[in-house]
């Protein structure tokens, strides 16, 4: 039963992330080009470009890419070449590769996590700001550790669901 | 630098077994970092800015660009542009697709917008018209070079922002490189053709009936074909940095698919947003993971150890060049081609700048060697992406037509590259002094 | 002291900037007089990233003592490296620097608090303006005319630069050079004798304006510098001392250097009169000055500014 539920508690939550992120990646994606834009238009119709707009595209753009790499992670769609997989036939040993891949990927992410965080928290405490609008830095940095916090969660979630298929499979071929 | 290097075959073989590229290099890093006793605070800040920098912002932009296109009946309309000109000539529709690559590199910086955009409705219409399936597959595959060449170009940003060298003089060296690979590829295609039994030729027109059908496509294209006037005539031009080109040349598309084709909706667009800003983040992540080793390889001086290295074989100019570009060559094989040329600028740049080359012809080397890194095995995302559109063929179908393209077409274009640094530079010492 | 220490030290341009052999000098400089006590081991440019990532890692001692410019990201009152129009003369930078010069203080005060400790301030270069062939004539500030100039992204340049007439235009250092040649800006302010060289190809001007003079930083990490002796720190003073004064003295020299090749290159020089620049100063002062000082530095700070700088009337 405590199974179930924490896996029905998880599935709502992974919906609830998924829907937000998906939702911030499409804002923030059609607002870069539109702060772009809007600078070029004001150099040339207002003869005086807005300062620190670019700063405004930037920390959106930073956010965005976050946001991109968490999905990346989510949906296991991340840049890679797998060649070694092709070479087996075996759905087993294929998925026994993948979670021996997430292993490495979860490992990576706590790396990231723990070093990010040291970064931001420094950061934090210094209080620097941007050289245009005046902003505190942390707000741009922050991105980074944010990412890793929830690459981790899906890391050890994509982990969790191979060696959870391995298993199945291997119980499927000892039954036939 | 033996520690390094052991990690550097450890990150090959993470990329092997099918570790994402960003995490092999972010565990590869992290490693050197532990067993260096470098302080990771070094390391993380520095490609942090650089993921962060306002010049970058173009990559996204122009693979944001990228997507919309495709959704807004942009490369239909180019499609039927070239066909209108050169589809009625024997092997023409292979030339039709070589064209269409280059135009549509004009306005697209990814080489899988291309082949996706082109690919889709190309190889089921050669198949029709009697090519064989595998060599319509090939030539898609490995036309799509061609988009990358011809800027804008998403690995030459990359380039570019690593080495800390001019976007827009980087862009101008490979156009040439580009434009001559267009006239072998159509070249190789048309002798090819000739050997087909089957190709069947859509039957002659009148002068009169073929003007009118180019007026026709052209009317119909405007639209379409003025957007490499906007993007490269506005970059060159010095109405905007690339950077603004990219947001433009999105804008240009989303206005184009809703106000003149019609064949944008919201949630088209919705999704070509969504879609290319994943992208975009796991090409900033993996990026991110390849600064942070190229930056600690910097500070181990790899590059120095590199070239002290390849002075110590030999002193012969001719032949450094040529280990360079077997280098390159065999990291096109390992790595996609973004990947590539970050690596490329932060560790050979350095050592190809101690022989005497200049950066920006450095920098188009490095883009055409790796852009044929991208069709050539075993890390092939091109050549595998155009056997998934052109209906799951097996590699073993395609990949003897596209070699063709690559040993005659693609590798002379990057020896004139390499080793006639005119080549590359005449346009950009022609328009830039 | 008896304390011994093995630290590095790097600047973040390029390895032909003089900073580099400054930051040598003061090694070697350190290691004799300490009698091989502090050793301090250069690292070329590049190997620890560029000018913001090293102010960074000064800052948290991961580099120890570092030669770079300064960075205004911290506090808005460092923006006074950049004060427009505050001097006009090689004498009275010189005035200001050194472990006696005024600004050795007010500088220190404001990096203490994120980290980092002055041991000197490394005269630059004054700042001029370079044009392109698209504006007709030597320019002298202030104009009328509209021309679109390229400003670093930081605040007082957006401040000051428009009240001298221009169309202040942000673009990246990496995308300037381009943005001269096409055309998207027809000048760039910010600009030393030694960048206009490095530019040349695309410009048709250089004129010694004298806006702004750009003032460097050797300093070491606070942390660091307080857990040194009394003896310590009067010989890294000393020592930074001797540096910054010779340098003072070669900057001077190498301007004249790199307006002579510029000359050679075919690209026209100017060197704004007395009283072209004091024409400009006094608009600067006017219009640009209350906001720097309400917006950025303080009432403080401009009191001092203004007891310093050059008299105009
Ligand atoms: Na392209
Ligand atoms: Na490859």
């Amino acid at each position: 039963m405590s199974l179930d539920t924490i896996k029905r508690c998880f599935n709502r939550l992974d919906k609830f992330l998924d829907t937000g992120f998906t939702t911030l990646i499409i804002i923030g994606g059609a607002l870069i080009p539109v702060t772009v834009l809007i600078q070029v238009l004001l150099r040339y119709v207002f003869k005086q470009p807005l300062f620190g707009l670019e700063e405004l595209s930037r920390l959106v753009a930073i956010w965005v890419y976050f946001f991109g790499a968490i999905l990346s992670t989510r949906m296991d769609n991340h840049v890679q070449g797998d060649v070694v997989e092709q070479f087996f036939s075996n759905p087993r040993a294929k998925l026994a590769i993948k979670s021996v891949v997430w292993c490495l990927c979860l490992l990576t992410c706590c790396l990231f996590l723990y070093h990010s965080g040291v970064y931001s928290l420094w950061l934090f405490k210094t209080g620097e700001r941007t050289t245009g609008l005046w902003w505190p830095r942390i707000t741009s940095v922050g991105s980074m550790f944010f990412g890793a916090i929830f690459m981790t969660l899906y890391s050890l979630v994509n982990l969790v669901k191979y060696l959870n298929r391995a298993f199945s499979v291997d119980d499927k071929d000892r039954r036939t | 630098m033996t520690l390094v290097l052991i990690v550097i075959i450890c990150i090959v073989i993470m990329m092997l077994i099918g570790v994402p590229v960003g995490f092999s290099f972010g565990l590869g890093g992290f490693c050197i970092l532990i067993l260096t006793g470098i302080d990771p605070r070094f390391a993380i800040p520095a490609a942090f800015r650089a993921i962060e920098s306002y010049t970058l912002l173009a990559l996204p932009l122009f693979i944001l660009a990228g997507g919309l296109i495709t959704e807004s009946d942009i490369s239909k309309r180019l499609l039927d542009f070239t066909m209108s000109i050169v589809g009625r000539i024997k092997g023409g529709l292979g030339v039709v697709c070589v064209v269409t690559c280059t135009i549509f590199g004009a306005i697209s910086g990814c080489a899988s917008g291309a082949i996706a955009a082109i690919g889709s409705v190309l190889i089921p219409e050669m198949e029709r018209q009697g090519y064989p399936r595998g060599y319509a597959t090939g030539l898609v595959a490995t036309s799509s070079m061609i988009a990358l060449l011809i800027p804008p170009s998403i690995p030459m940003i990359a380039f570019a922002m690593t080495a800390q060298i001019s976007i827009l003089s980087a862009f101008l060296s490979t156009l040439i490189p580009g434009l001559l690979m267009m006239t072998s590829y159509s070249t190789i295609n048309i002798i090819l053709s000739r050997k087909m039994r089957n190709l069947t030729v859509a039957p002659k027109r009148s002068g009169k009936e073929s003007f009118l059908e180019i007026g026709r496509s052209t009317k119909k294209g405007f639209f379409a074909l003025f957007m490499p006037v906007l993007v490269l005539g506005g970059i060159y031009g010095g109405i905007f940095t690339p950077t603004e080109a990219a947001a433009i040349s999105a804008i240009y598309a989303v206005f184009v698919g809703f106000v003149i084709y019609r064949k944008m909706t919201v949630r088209k667009m919705g999704t070509a947003v969504k879609e290319s800003m994943i992208t975009s983040g796991a090409i900033m992540f993996l990026l991110f993971f390849i600064l942070m080793v190229s930056r600690i390889m910097v500070f181990q001086q790899v590059p120095q150890h590199l070239s002290e290295a390849l002075f110590a074989l030999t002193s012969n100019r001719w032949l450094q060049l040529m280990m360079l570009n077997v280098i390159l060559l065999l990291m096109g094989m390992l790595v996609d081609d973004v990947s590539g040329n970050i690596l490329s600028a932060a560790i050979l740049l350095p050592v190809a700048v101690s022989i005497g080359i200049d950066p920006v012809h450095f920098a188009a080397i490095s883009v055409t060697n790796l852009a044929l890194g991208n069709v050539t095995p075993p890390c092939a995302p091109m050549l595998y992406l155009a056997g998934m559109i052109g209906g799951n063929l097996p590699l073993a179908e395609f990949v003897k037509p596209a070699a063709y393209f690559m040993i005659f077409g693609a590798l002379p274009v990057i020896c004139l590259v390499t080793y006639v640094p005119g080549f590359a530079l005449f346009l950009v010492n022609l328009l830039l002094d | 002291g008896g304390d011994k220490y093995d630290w590095k030290i790097s600047q973040g341009i390029a390895e032909d900037h003089p900073a580099a052999e400054r930051c040598k000098q003061f090694a070697a400089l350190v290691k004799e007089k300490s009698g091989g006590n502090i050793k301090l081991t250069y690292y070329p440019s590049g190997a620890l990233g560029d000018w913001m990532e090293q102010i960074e890692s000064n800052r948290m001692g991961t580099l120890e003592i570092g030669l770079n410019a300064g960075s205004t990201s911290y506090d808005p009152r460092s923006n006074l490296m950049f004060m427009p129009y505050m001097f006009s003369s090689w004498e009275e930078t010189r005035a200001a620097i050194g472990s006696t010069g005024w600004l050795t203080p007010v500088f220190n005060e404001i990096y203490s608090s994120i980290g980092l400790h002055v041991l000197g301030i490394f005269l630059n270069a004054w700042d001029g303006m370079a044009f392109t062939k698209r504006v007709d004539g030597v320019v002298v500030p202030p104009v009328e005319k509209g021309i679109k100039m390229r400003v670093p992204p930081i605040r007082i340049f957006e401040v000051y630069i428009p009240t001298l007439g221009f169309i202040s235009t942000p673009i990246a250092f990496s995308e300037t050079f381009s943005a001269l040649q096409t055309g998207i800006v027809d000048a760039r302010s910010a600009c030393p004798a030694v960048e206009a060289f490095v530019m040349r190809d695309a410009l048709k001007s250089w004129v010694l304006t004298k806006d702004a003079f750009e003032y460097w930083f050797l300093t070491i990490n606070k942390d660091l510098w307080d857990s040194l002796s009394k003896e310590d720190q009067a010989l890294l003073t000393a020592a930074a001392d001797k540096v910054m004064a010779d340098q003072a003295v070669a900057a001077e020299k190498d301007e004249q250097d790199f307006m002579k090749k510029l000359d050679a290159a075919g690209v026209e020089v100017y060197e704004v009169t007395d009283q072209e620049w004091k024409k400009a100063a006094k608009v600067v002062r006017e219009k640009a000055w209350p906001v720097i000082q309400e917006e950025l530095i303080g009432s403080l700070l401009m009191e001092k500014v203004k007891k310093h700088s050059t008299p105009i009337d």
